[in-house]
């Protein structure tokens, strides 16, 4: 299984905001079916959240607890997804939604 | 040939002199029309533009002050909309708050859009106000000379961005430039906010149809931002349906509210500090409340939501929240911030700001 490094300040923008790809030209959407989707399905991928200019809760769910709702299971994204910053209430926050949204399918 | 006779000869000058005074009444009465059609095209054209005093303060935070802005700005609309050009006297206006500048700016961008060529304007006498004008770029808007260099120091922090699309990058150089300098333990999470906020603008705003709404062209969110006495404002503001018509228009909430008829403000608090949002989905409806838990933080300052006839306001000092029914209506949202500033690096950042 192969590991991917993921910078989203380098990979994908340093303006990252939003959630629809259809009102926001970086947002989490695009974000997770162009990069993280993909990755995610060939193997591990740590994601380095440095670099930007903030994100916002929209983005953050929809790429992080999108990829439940858009069909990988909770047991894989907990395998798979390494997340890297400098600040940790990123990482917080993301495996929160991961983690609300794992429940919300379940249920 | 034959010999002209004197008799003849003076019906000739005499025909001669007819004709050229004819000529000579011609042209007069041809100039008098013309200078008769001048004058009235004058008298039409005064007739159809209306000078209109700009109030002062330009203030949006007290029933007064925002209905005389309120009322200016739908005179003007009246006016512009009954096709006639409207000249905008700005000489009285002195005083500059980022929420009701942010209400007018927003505002001019639409009518520059919708109605080019009809307006017009004058400097304000006041040389800060002129600066101030100049900075955000509306005297070029209203084809007047930048006469003057912006030297104000708390002009130079004015700072005016829009958009239609939830594009962060526009508003880049704020983020980037306030987030180091405000006065918070997490203070890099306020690019989150921001982001946040537009966000909300770009997704709920205009999300139905509505009378009083901007042309689709001109449905965008407005930034501006402001330091002062040691402190930011930042002032995100759109012309949309408003927080309060946006939740009274779904079924679950009219369900929730019919027996209580909820005043705005409360309606304003229940998005601010719940998760309950228009889009009834369960992962929806972070922003509001994500603003309030930074603002939580803050050692002073606070935000403020205002939204059709009612605010939420949070205090930093004290940590209280209150809320305030207003008599007259703001059309769309204000979200203001004011966050101290550590003046230390304000100058440090004005060079990023600028670059």
């Amino acid at each position: 299984m192969q590991t991917k490094m993921i910078s989203i300040a380098k990979d994908f923008s340093t303006t990252p905001a939003g959630r629809h790809a259809k009102f926001h030209p970086a947002s989490g959407e695009a974000f997770r079916d162009s990069i993280l989707l993909p990755a995610l399905r060939q193997g591990v991928v740590t994601v380095d959240l440095d670099g930007t200019a903030g994100y916002g809760s929209s983005f953050l769910e929809e790429a992080f607890g999108g990829l439940i709702r858009n069909g990988l299971a909770a047991e894989t994204v907990r395998q798979r997804l390494k997340l890297k910053s400098s600040m940790t209430v990123y990482s917080d926050r993301i495996w929160r939604y991961i983690e609300d949204e794992a429940e919300r399918v379940a249920a | 040939m034959k010999k002209t006779t004197l008799r003849r000869r003076r019906h000739l000058r005499a025909q001669c002199r007819r004709a050229q005074k004819k000529r000579y009444l011609l042209s007069l009465r041809r100039s008098q029309a013309v200078a008769r059609f001048k004058r009235k095209r004058r008298a039409t054209a005064r007739s159809l533009r209306i000078s209109i005093l700009a109030p002062d303060p330009i203030f949006a935070r007290t029933d007064v002050d925002r209905a005389k802005l309120m009322r200016f700005l739908s005179k003007v609309d009246a006016h512009l909309s009954a096709g006639k050009a409207v000249h905008l006297n700005l000489s009285k206006v002195e005083n500059f708050h980022a929420c009701g500048t942010l209400m007018f700016l927003s505002r001019m961008d639409i009518w520059l859009a919708k109605y080019p060529g009809k307006l017009t304007g004058t400097y304000p006498a006041n040389q800060r106000s002129e600066e101030l004008l100049q900075h955000v770029g509306l005297l070029r808007a209203l084809g007047l000379t930048e006469r003057c260099a912006v030297t104000h120091e708390n002009v130079r922090y004015w700072h005016y961005f829009s958009g239609k699309m939830g594009d962060a990058a526009v508003y880049k150089p704020l983020t980037e430039a306030i987030r180091d300098s405000i006065v918070h333990p997490h203070s890099q999470l306020f690019g989150d906010c921001l982001n946040e906020a537009v966000s909300n603008t770009v997704n709920h705003a205009y999300g139905f149809e509505t009378e009083d709404l901007p042309p689709h062209d001109q449905r965008k969110w407005w930034m501006l931002s402001e330091v002062k006495d040691e402190q930011v404002f930042v002032a995100i503001y759109d012309w949309g349906v408003s927080i309060p018509a946006s939740l009274r228009r779904k079924p679950e909430w009219k369900d929730r509210f019919k027996p209580r008829h909820w005043k705005d403000s409360k309606l304003i608090e229940s998005a601010a500090t719940s998760l309950w949002t228009s889009t009834k989905l369960p992962y929806r409806g972070k922003g509001l409340p994500e603003m309030v838990e930074f603002s939580k933080n803050l050692a002073s300052g606070g935000l403020s939501i205002s939204s059709g006839m009612g605010s939420y306001v949070y205090h930093a000092d004290g940590n209280r929240f209150h809320r305030h029914s207003f008599k007259c209506r703001m059309p769309g949202t204000l979200v203001l911030w004011q966050i101290p500033f550590r003046k230390e690096r304000q100058h440090a950042n004005e060079n990023d700001l600028h670059s």
